[in-house]
Formats: C-alpha cells, structure tokens, sequence
C-alpha cells in the first residue's frame, strides 16, 4: 500500500531534481562541518549525499537498468525457457531445489492399499503394516475419485512430489493432475511399457530401461556407478533405475512404443530417504486410463507397484493392491536457477547468491516448485560504489557521532 | 508440531508473566523486589531464547513470535542499561511493557519452531535483525520516559542518551538490509513497505536529534517527534508485517 506510489514519485523528473538538491546541500552541510572539524558529523552528511549520488546514478535514466527483458520486470521462467536481456540471450536450463532433511516424523510411510476405485466409496481397510516403518494403519476411504486420509494427523501428507507433467506427444490424452494435499487420484494401469531415464540435464546422466538385470546408472562424465535403485513391478519384473539426489525423467510410454510424457521426478530430496510417488491419471475417449505409482525406499531395492487395480470401468482385479510410499514434502533449503548464456556460459543463481553477467547481477526474486519456475531479476547498477562507500561513511559517522555524545555527557556529569 | 516444546515454550511464556505480575505487586512494598521480579522474567525469557537456538539450530529469529520474545527478553536489561545512563525508574511502565510484549506470544502467534526460509539463509540475517531489535526496545524505553517528560517528572535529556545510544543500531539494522537486500534481491533498494517505514523510523529519530541540537528549550515539541517515531517503529515493526495492506518482499515475517 503506497511502496508502488512512493516508487513512482521518488523516481519522477521532479524528485530527481529534488534528491540532486538534496544531495548538494547534504555535500554543503558535510563541507561545513569538516571545516569545523566536526568529522563525524561530516561523515555522516558526506554519506548521505553519496547515497543520493549512487542512487541516481544507479537509476535507469542514467545507466541501471532493473527487470528482464522482454518484461522489463520480474521475469518469470520456466525449464527450457528463453529470456532477453538486451543483446543477451538467457535460457534457464534446470531448477535445483536443495531439502532440508527428513526429520522423524517426516518420513515415508508405505502404505498398501487394499483396493480402490473412482467409482462411489470404497473403503479400503485393513492396511498391512510395513515392516521397518512404526505406521499403525488407519484405512481410507475413497470419495468420489479420490483418496482420502481419514486420519490426517497420522499420515500428514501436506503434499507430496508433484511432478510437473509435459508431454512432447499427447497422442489425444488429457491429463489430470493427481497428487495434491491430501488427496490421491485413482490409479490403474494400461501401460504396457514404463520406464525411467534419467537425464542430468547437462551431463548426459542417461540409461537404458529395457534390460531385465538392474540396471545401475552410470554417469556419462566419469563413468562412475551412482547410487541407483531398481524397482520391481508386480510381475517382479524391474522397470526403473533412478540415481538418488537427482532430478530423473520418468518415461512413460503408450501401447504402441510411443513415449506419452515424462515427467520431471525429485529424488532423495531429503536427504535421509530416497521416495517418491508418482500416480498419474489419464483419459482418453471418455476412458480413465492409467496410473503408476513407483516407491523407492532409501537406497535399497524394494516393492513396486504397477497397479493392475482394474482392466475395465467396473471389473476390479482381485489383486490389485497398491503400494504407495508416501513422501511428506520437505521445506526446501535453497533453489538454483541454472542458466547458460549465448556464448555457452553457465551460471548458477540461487537465493542469496547473486551471478553476475555482462555486467548484470542475476537474482532469484520468487520461486515456484510445483510450477519449476523462478522468477529472475537482472539489476545493473552504474552507483553501486558510491552507494558502499556512503553506506560505511554514514554508518561510522553515526557509530562515532552518538559514542563521543554519550562519552562528552558522561565527562559532563563527571 | 512437537507437544512438548509447545508447552515448554508456553511454560516459559507463563512463568514470565507471573514474574511481571509479581513485580507490580511487590512495587508498592519495595522496588528492588519489583526490580528482580522483572529480571527473574527477562532472564525466564533468555533461557527460552537460548532452548529455541538449541532446538532450531540458529539465532530463533524467523517470524514474529521470535522477533517479540526477543524483544521481551531483551527489555528488561536494555531498560536497566538506560536507568543507569539516565537516573530514569520505570518499574511499573516495564512491567506494563513486558506484559504487553508478552501478550502476542501467548495468544496471537505460534511457537513453532519452522525450518528456516531459503531466503533467511543469510549471514546478515542475524545482525540485521539483532540491530533492529536493540534499537527497537531502546526505542520502547525512550518511548516510556517520553511520557515521563510530557508529565514534567523528567528531563527530555533522558530521552535524548536512549535515542542515541539506539541510532547507531538501527542505522547498522538499516544499512545491513540495504546489504542483504543487494545480494538477495538485486537491489539495495526495492521500495519495500517495510523499508520504506523503516528509513521513516530513521528519518523521525532523526529530525528528533537535528530538533534537539536547533532548538534545545522546546522539549515538548521534541518529545512529540520522538513519539512520532515511536508510532512509526510500531507501525514498522506489527502493522507492515501483520496488516495485509503491505505486500512487499518482507512478507515471510509475518
């Protein structure tokens, strides 16, 4: 309320007038008080008036230059996505997003669900408890399309991984989004084909998905083996490696070979333990087609669930059980904007931690997770010294103005 | 949220209180009891304090409810360190100060204990923030002694040793956001509710002092600009963060 309007008038032809005013008898008071050797006092007014300068020549009339173009504001960008910024071409290649660690009570729960439906209220009760995991199943019941905690406080699932889904050929299928707060869509399966690759955007981190051995990602640089986990579907057949700690593309594909989407997957975002869910929901020609879930528990292989839950609308597969893990989305520590430059240069952005460019400061502004956007604020500022060297003169001359003050009234009352 | 710390954080809260309700009780028997009584709260305060640094792993400085028992712990030491630069004793306001700084710890905000925004993650974090809140609760004092003088039952001089012994840090608070701001924001200015209230605070003491120094007899006058200041910090430090009216970059704190 009123900082916009502030902004306006302070930046105005007429402020800038006034502040260069300002400035000059800011400089006036400074020379008189150095005269009368009255240092501090000079100190803070020389401060003043070097603020006044940087900030004027900082602002965009002179030489600064704030926002991005083409908005000439915060920009925001997406993955993948390109901005301008004069002749300077920027394209964020990828969002890094660092977690806190999973405290205790953060951690996964697997839960096996009994069976489910979209159709009317199923309740799925009882739920096994997980070996290693100290969860006393509640039960769920099945709203209308979705799942839901009964026991909210038990489970806790503020929000899990929520994969942003693109889709490179749709192929006629809608997409609906499935993980949110507390709630779970149906899953099924009509995939006849699911894999994982994992893709470090920058490093070509890439492995096959058809092979029946577990398959250990290899990183194309150093030809190390990382971290990787297999998981084994229903038929105890294994689908998907994925290297923990980093961001994988999980493939899905259609019946007929073709790759339907993939979705960008966070991966031992904890630190602790390395789940994740993914439950998709897909329609075409009036069909609710598909889901999949996937768990990966720390670092070893464990039980996978490609769900056959049901082959038609209303014929439920006996069989069907699910296991979901469940990951309790964690605060996030600090996000990177990866971004790379026309002439290939690589800079990475994070929070507190401004890149610099062609003369530009790069900084994160605002961030969204779910969305993998960042909003970037590039700055040139041609008054940066003056407003530094204003900030220490005024900041010393008021320090030692107020000290000799109380120090001369202390000898006075003395 | 963990129960335990809940209830030890209002623990604490609770037996502050009834520390300061004993000190306007005993202030009619004797002050030196009312006195103790007052630090027996700040230092129930400090132990606080220092159990959420344990448990949060850093300076509890993240939102309001920090920021205000922070400023309640520290009342009552930086009101001893101004009785003994001004000869000024205001048990009975203190303990009417502490009780209403601890008013929004037990009934408006949540002691839980968040992990901290990426945006916090700031080695000027702390100082920026310790700055302000030193300068804000010399400013609460000066405040209370104002009032004093405006009854005539104290000298403005009193007021003047508290505003400059704050300056220093709320200018330090002022020029370490500016920093910070550069490096988090990409402006050391960004026209923020809550820096723009903040230079007005700055500019307030300020012309209280250019007032004092130009027309040293006009002390009334000089008291009003120093509680024109004293609306603006509270302006500064609750409205901005807790009207809604402000949208601005410093919004988390709230």
């Amino acid at each position: 309320m009123g900082a916009d309007r502030a902004a306006e008038i302070f930046n105005s032809s007429f402020a800038g007038v006034c502040w260069c005013i300002l400035g000059f008898m800011f400089l006036f008071v400074a020379a008189g008080n150095l005269i009368r050797r009255k240092l501090f006092i000079a100190a803070v007014h020389l401060g003043c008036a070097a603020i006044i300068i940087g900030g004027l020549l900082g602002s965009e009339r002179v030489c600064g230059w704030r926002g991005l173009a083409p908005a000439r504001a915060w920009t925001e960008l997406r993955e993948g996505q390109t901005a301008k910024l004069g002749d300077i071409v920027m394209k964020l290649r990828n969002i890094r997003v660092e977690y806190y660690p999973v405290a205790h009570s953060m951690l996964a729960w697997k839960i096996y669900l009994e069976t489910c439906s979209d159709k009317g209220e199923v309740r799925l009760t009882p739920v096994r408890n997980v070996d290693n995991l100290p969860v006393a199943m509640k039960g769920f019941v099945i709203p209308g399309r979705k799942i839901m905690c009964e026991k909210f406080d038990w489970i806790l699932p503020d929000s899990f991984t929520l994969p942003q889904l693109i889709w490179p050929n749709n192929a006629g299928w809608e997409y609906e989004p499935l993980v949110k707060n507390r709630q779970i869509d149906i899953v099924s399966n009509m995939f006849t084909h699911l894999s994982a690759t994992i893709e470090k955007f920058y490093d070509n981190l890439r492995f096959d998905i058809n092979s029946n051995e577990q398959i250990m990602a290899i990183d194309s640089d150093d030809g190390r083996v990382n971290r990787a986990v297999s998981l084994v579907d229903a038929n105890g057949r294994k689908h998907y490696v994925f290297s923990p700690g980093e961001t994988v593309r999980l493939n899905v594909f259609g019946q007929d070979g073709r790759m339907l989407m993939y979705l960008p997957v966070g991966v031992n975002r904890g630190g602790r333990a390395s789940p994740f869910a993914v439950i998709l929901r897909l329609r075409r020609d009036g069909t609710v087609m598909t889901g999949v879930t996937a768990a990966v528990e720390n670092d070893r292989q464990v039980r996978f669930s490609l769900l056959p839950l049901y082959e038609t609308e209303q014929q439920w597969i006996s069989d069907g059980r699910a296991g979901l893990l469940f990951r309790l989305e964690q605060p996030e520590k600090q996000v990177f904007a990866e971004c790379v430059f026309d002439d290939e240069k690589f800079v990475r952005i994070g929070i507190n931690r401004p890149a610099g460019y062609g003369g530009y400061d790069f900084t994160i502004s605002d961030y969204d997770i779910d969305g993998m956007s960042v909003k970037i604020f590039a700055r040139r500022n041609c008054g940066i010294f003056w407003v530094w060297s204003g900030f220490v003169l005024l900041g010393a001359g008021v320090t030692g103005w107020c000290v000799l003050k109380l120090l001369n009234r202390r000898r006075a009352a003395a | 949220m963990n129960l335990g710390y809940f209830m030890a954080t209002y623990m604490f809260i609770c037996l502050a209180a009834v520390f300061a309700v004993v000190s306007l009780i005993c202030l009619a028997a004797k002050s030196s009891r009312a006195s103790s009584a007052l630090w027996a709260a700040s230092v129930v305060l400090m132990v606080d304090v220092v159990c959420r640094a344990f448990i949060e792993n850093g300076l509890p400085l993240r939102d309001m409810f920090d920021v205000f028992l922070i400023l309640a712990a520290l009342y009552i030491p930086a009101g001893d360190l101004c009785r003994k630069l001004t000869g000024q004793t205001t048990i009975f306001a203190d303990a009417i100060v502490q009780l209403l700084l601890l008013c929004p710890l037990a009934f408006a905000f949540s002691p839980e204990a968040k992990p901290i925004a990426p945006i916090l993650r700031s080695n000027l974090f702390a100082p920026h923030v310790l700055c302000y809140m030193l300068a804000y609760v010399l400013l609460f004092k000066a405040a209370v002694i104002s009032s004093k003088v405006l009854r005539g039952i104290a000298a403005a001089e009193a007021v003047d040793k508290i505003v400059v012994l704050a300056m220093p840090f709320m200018t330090a608070g002022l020029l370490l956001g500016a920093v910070w701001g550069k490096r988090a924001w990409g402006d050391w200015w960004n026209w923020d509710p809550k820096e723009l209230w903040s230079l007005a605070c700055w500019c307030v003491y300020f012309a209280y002092l250019h007032f004092r120094i130009a027309m040293p007899a006009k002390q009334k006058t000089a008291i009003v600009i120093s509680l024109a200041g004293f609306a603006c910090v509270i302006l500064t430090l609750v409205w901005v963060n807790l009207s809604g009216s402000f949208v601005g970059l410093h919004n988390y704190a709230g």
